[in-house]
C-alpha cells in the first residue's frame, strides 16, 4: 500500500458508471474494476494583472500533468484528502513537481494574457505546489449486442474518455 | 460628406458592444471568470459565440462577390461547405478521433507530431500554420477597411489603416469586446441582418422565379453550373477544387485548447452542435444568394465585395443598414482578433518554447507573440495597400494553403502505416508550397486546375514517394496506432458526450493498465486491479 495526497474523490464507482451506461441507449452496463490515482503538480499563484478598466489581483490554481506534462486550469484549490491505496494502482511518474513549475507558469501566464488582454504584463508569485493524485474509475462497459470497451472517468468532474489496451498481448 | 445617419449608428453600436462588454465585466469581476470563462453559459449562447467568431469578411463580402460575377457557380464553394462535415466525418471522424484519443493528442499539430515523431514535423506544420493564418487575417484587415470606407466615405486607405489599427489595438486590450454574451447578440443581428436584406431583396424583385428569371435575362450563363460565359466549361479541376477546399479544407485549420479541470460537475455543452446547424441554415446561402440577388438589383456595381454593403444602404432604412455593417465590422474584429491570438500561440508556445535552449521568461515570451501580432500587422497594411488581393482570392489562398498541407498527412497518418516524418514533411510542404506557386503565377487559368486540387494532388505524390524511398516509420508507435483504429466505434452517444481533453490521462492509464496487468498475462487488465475505496 501506498499512502498519498489525492483531490476529493466526488463521483463514485456507482456513478461513474450510471454516466456511462446513461451516455447512450445502446449502452447496456458499466462495471468499475479500479481506482486508478494519477499525478499532478498543482500550483497555486498570486496572479496580479491589470486590465483596460480593471485590476486583480487573485490566487488561481492550475496544475500539470506529471506523465505528459499537459497542463491545465483548476476552478477552485483543491483540499487533498490523504488515501492509502495499493502500490499498482498509482501511476508513476518521471517528473517531479519542481521540474514542471515554469512549465505552469508559463501557462497561466499565457491563459491569462489571452483571456484579459492585458494593457500590462500579469505578474504571477508563487504561493503553493503540491504533488496531488487525481482519481480516475477504470471500467469496462458493453453494449446490448455485446461489445465491450474500456473507459476511465475522472473521479472529480466525472467526464469521461475511452481507453484504448492491446487486447492481443 | 459622410451621412450621420450612417455613421452615427455605426459608432454607437460599437461603443454599445463595449458598453454591455464593460457591464457584464462588472459582474463577471473574478479572474476565475474570465479564465474559466463559458462554464456557467448555456448550449445557445456557446453555440452563437463561436458562430460570431468564426464569420469573417469572407461571408460578407467574398462569398457574395463571387456570385456576383460568376453566378450559381459561386455555389460549388456553399455546396462544399454544407457537405464538409459529412465527408470529415466519413473520412476522417471515427478514425482520427480514436487515434488522437489512444495518443493523446489535443491539437492539429500536437497530433501530427505524435503521429510522424519529428521535431521538423512541429517546426514546419506551425509555419505553414503562421504563413496562412497571417493571410487569412490580411482578408480581415481588407474587410474591416472596405467596412469603414462605405460608412464613413473615406478613402480605401484610410479605411484600411483605421480597420487594421482597430483590429491590432482590440488584440493587445480588447479583451471586454469579447465576452460571450457579446458575441451571442452579434451572431443574431448579423444572421438577422443578412436575412432581413435577402427578403427585402427577394420581395423587392417579385419573388424567387422573378429573381431568376431576370438574372437569366441579362446573361443565361449566370444560371449554368460552369460559370458566367461558361468560363470553367468541362474545367473538372477547378470544380473538384472549389467543391473539396470547404468540404475537406477545414480539417487542416488548427486550434488553440484550454484545459480545464472542475471540481462541480461534469454538464457538457454537446447540444452547441445542434444550435450550429440551426443557425448555419439561417446563414451560410443567404451571402451567396445576396450575391446573385446584387446581378439584378446592382447592375453598375464597381466593386462586386459591397454588394451586401450596397444592399443594405438600398433595401433597409439608414440606421438598420448602418447597425448590420456595425455588427459585419464587430465579426470581423473579433475572427482577426482570435487568428491572430491563435498565430502568436503557435510562434511562441509550438516554436519558440519549445525550442529554446533555455528557460525563457514570461516577459520574453509575449514580446515574442506580439511582436508577431505587430509583424502581421505591417505586413497585411502594407499588402493591401499596395496592391489590395479580393477578399474571395485571399481567403481562398489561405483555406487552401492549410487544407493543402495538413489533409494528406492527417489522412495518410490514419489510413497508412507506412506513412513516416520524411513523407509527412513532403506532403506539408510539397502541398502548401504548390498552392503559393499555383496562386501566384495563377497558373489556374493555363492548366484549369484550381490550387486547392494541384496542391492537393502534390501534396499526396509527395508524401507517397518520399516515404517509400524512406525508412519505415517506428513500430511501436504504429502498433499503438492500428490498435485504435481496429477497435470498434463505441456508441454514438458515449463517443460524442466524451471529453477530449482528458486524452493525455486517458492514454497513460490504458499504458499503466497494460503494464500492470503483464505479469499474470491476461488478455486485457480488466477486473485485475484491487478497488482502493
Amino acid at each position: 500500500m501506498e499512502t498519498i495526497e489525492s483531490f476529493p474523490l466526488r463521483v463514485d464507482a456507482a456513478e461513474a458508471a450510471r454516466t456511462l451506461v446513461e451516455s447512450d441507449e445502446r449502452m447496456d452496463r458499466a462495471t468499475p474494476h479500479s481506482i486508478l490515482y494519477y499525478p499532478y503538480g498543482v500550483f497555486a499563484f498570486e496572479v496580479r494583472a491589470e486590465a483596460l478598466l480593471n485590476s486583480f489581483r487573485e490566487k488561481v490554481t492550475c496544475a500539470v500533468d506529471l506523465i505528459n506534462e499537459k497542463e491545465l486550469l483548476v476552478d477552485e484549490q483543491p483540499t487533498p484528502e490523504q488515501r492509502s491505496v495499493p502500490q499498482q494502482n498509482v501511476l508513476s511518474t518521471p517528473h517531479s513537481v519542481a521540474d514542471v513549475e515554469s512549465a505552469a507558469r508559463t501557462y497561466l501566464f499565457e491563459v491569462t494574457q489571452q483571456r484579459l488582454k492585458l494593457v500590462r504584463t500579469p505578474t504571477l508569485r508563487a504561493l503553493s505546489r503540491a504533488l496531488l493524485y487525481r482519481p480516475f474509475h477504470a471500467l469496462e462497459c458493453t453494449t446490448v449486442s455485446g461489445d465491450e470497451y474500456d473507459y476511465v472517468v475522472d473521479g472529480v468532474s466525472g467526464k469521461f474518455h475511452r481507453i484504448y489496451l492491446d487486447t492481443r498481448r | 460628406m459622410a451621412d450621420p445617419l450612417l455613421i452615427v449608428p455605426f459608432v454607437l453600436y460599437l461603443l454599445a458592444l463595449l458598453g454591455f462588454g464593460f457591464v457584464a465585466n462588472r459582474y463577471m469581476n473574478s479572474l476565475d471568470d474570465f479564465l474559466l470563462g463559458g462554464r456557467s453559459i448555456g448550449s445557445g449562447v456557446t453555440a452563437l459565440t463561436l458562430q460570431a467568431t468564426s464569420m469573417s469578411g469572407f461571408m460578407f463580402m467574398g462569398g457574395p462577390a463571387l456570385a456576383f460575377k460568376q453566378g450559381v457557380w459561386a455555389l460549388w464553394y456553399a455546396a462544399g461547405d454544407f457537405g464538409g462535415g459529412l465527408v470529415n466525418l466519413g473520412v476522417l471522424g471515427r478514425g482520427l478521433r480514436q487515434i488522437t484519443e489512444a495518443l493523446g493528442s489535443l491539437t492539429p499539430i500536437e497530433w501530427l507530431e505524435d503521429r510522424y515523431p519529428h521535431p521538423s514535423v512541429r517546426i514546419v506544420g506551425a509555419t505553414i500554420a503562421i504563413v496562412f493564418l497571417s493571410a487569412y487575417v490580411f482578408a480581415q484587415f481588407i474587410a474591416a477597411g472596405k467596412a469603414i470606407e462605405a460608412i464613413s466615405g473615406l478613402p480605401f486607405l484610410y479605411g484600411l489603416l483605421i480597420g487594421a489599427g482597430i483590429i491590432v489595438l482590440y488584440t493587445f486590450v480588447g479583451g471586454y469586446l469579447a465576452v460571450a454574451w457579446t458575441d451571442a447578440f452579434q451572431a443574431i443581428v448579423m444572421a438577422v441582418g443578412i436575412n432581413l436584406i435577402l427578403v427585402s431583396g427577394v420581395l423587392s424583385v417579385g419573388g424567387i422565379t422573378p429573381l431568376f428569371d431576370r438574372i437569366a435575362a441579362k446573361d443565361p450563363t449566370y444560371l449554368s453550373i460552369w460559370g458566367k460565359g461558361l468560363e470553367h466549361a468541362g474545367e473538372f479541376g477547378v470544380i473538384a477544387g472549389a467543391v473539396l477546399i470547404y468540404a475537406i479544407g477545414y480539417m487542416g485549420l488548427p486550434h488553440a485548447v484550454v484545459r480545464h479541470l472542475s471540481m462541480k460537475d461534469a454538464e457538457t455543452t454537446k447540444k452547441a452542435t445542434v444550435w450550429n446547424v440551426f443557425y448555419n441554415t439561417f446563414f451560410v446561402y443567404q451571402p451567396y444568394l445576396l450575391g446573385l440577388l446584387a446581378i439584378v438589383l446592382l447592375p453598375n456595381l464597381g466593386d462586386p465585395e459591397m454588394a451586401i454593403p450596397t444592399l443594405a444602404f438600398q433595401l433597409l432604412p439608414t440606421v438598420v443598414a448602418a447597425i448590420v455593417l456595425a455588427a459585419l465590422m464587430a465579426a470581423v474584429m473579433s475572427t482577426a482578433d482570435s487568428l491572430l491570438i491563435m498565430a502568436g500561440s503557435i510562434l511562441s508556445r509550438d516554436v519558440i518554447q519549445r525550442f529554446s535552449r533555455r528557460d525563457l521568461a514570461d516577459r520574453q515570451m509575449l514580446v515574442w507573440s506580439r511582436a508577431l501580432v505587430l509583424a502581421i500587422g505591417v505586413a497585411g497594411i502594407a499588402v493591401a495597400a499596395v496592391q489590395p488581393p479580393g477578399i474571395f482570392e485571399l481567403v481562398i489562398f489561405a483555406f487552401g494553403g492549410l487544407g493543402t498541407a495538413f489533409l494528406v498527412p492527417n489522412v495518410a497518418g490514419v489510413y497508412w502505416d507506412r506513412a513516416n516524418w520524411p513523407g509527412a514533411l513532403a506532403g506539408m510542404v510539397g502541398g502548401a508550397g504548390t498552392n503559393i506557386v499555383w496562386t501566384a503565377w495563377n497558373l489556374q487559368e493555363p492548366t484549369a486546375i484550381h490550387p486547392f486540387f494541384a496542391g492537393l494532388v502534390l501534396s499526396v505524390a509527395s508524401l507517397v514517394v518520399v516515404t517509400l524511398l524512406t525508412e519505415p516509420p517506428d513500430k511501436e508507435v504504429i502498433a499503438e496506432i492500428r490498435a485504435a483504429r481496429d477497435a470498434i466505434g463505441a456508441p454514438a452517444g458515449t463517443a460524442e458526450k466524451s471529453s477530449p481533453s482528458l486524452a493525455p490521462e486517458a492514454t497513460a492509464i490504458a499504458k499503466h493498465l497494460e503494464r500492470v496487468s503483464e505479469p499474470t498475462a491476461p488478455p486485457t487488465s480488466r477486473g485485475n486491479h484491487p478497488t482502493a475505496d
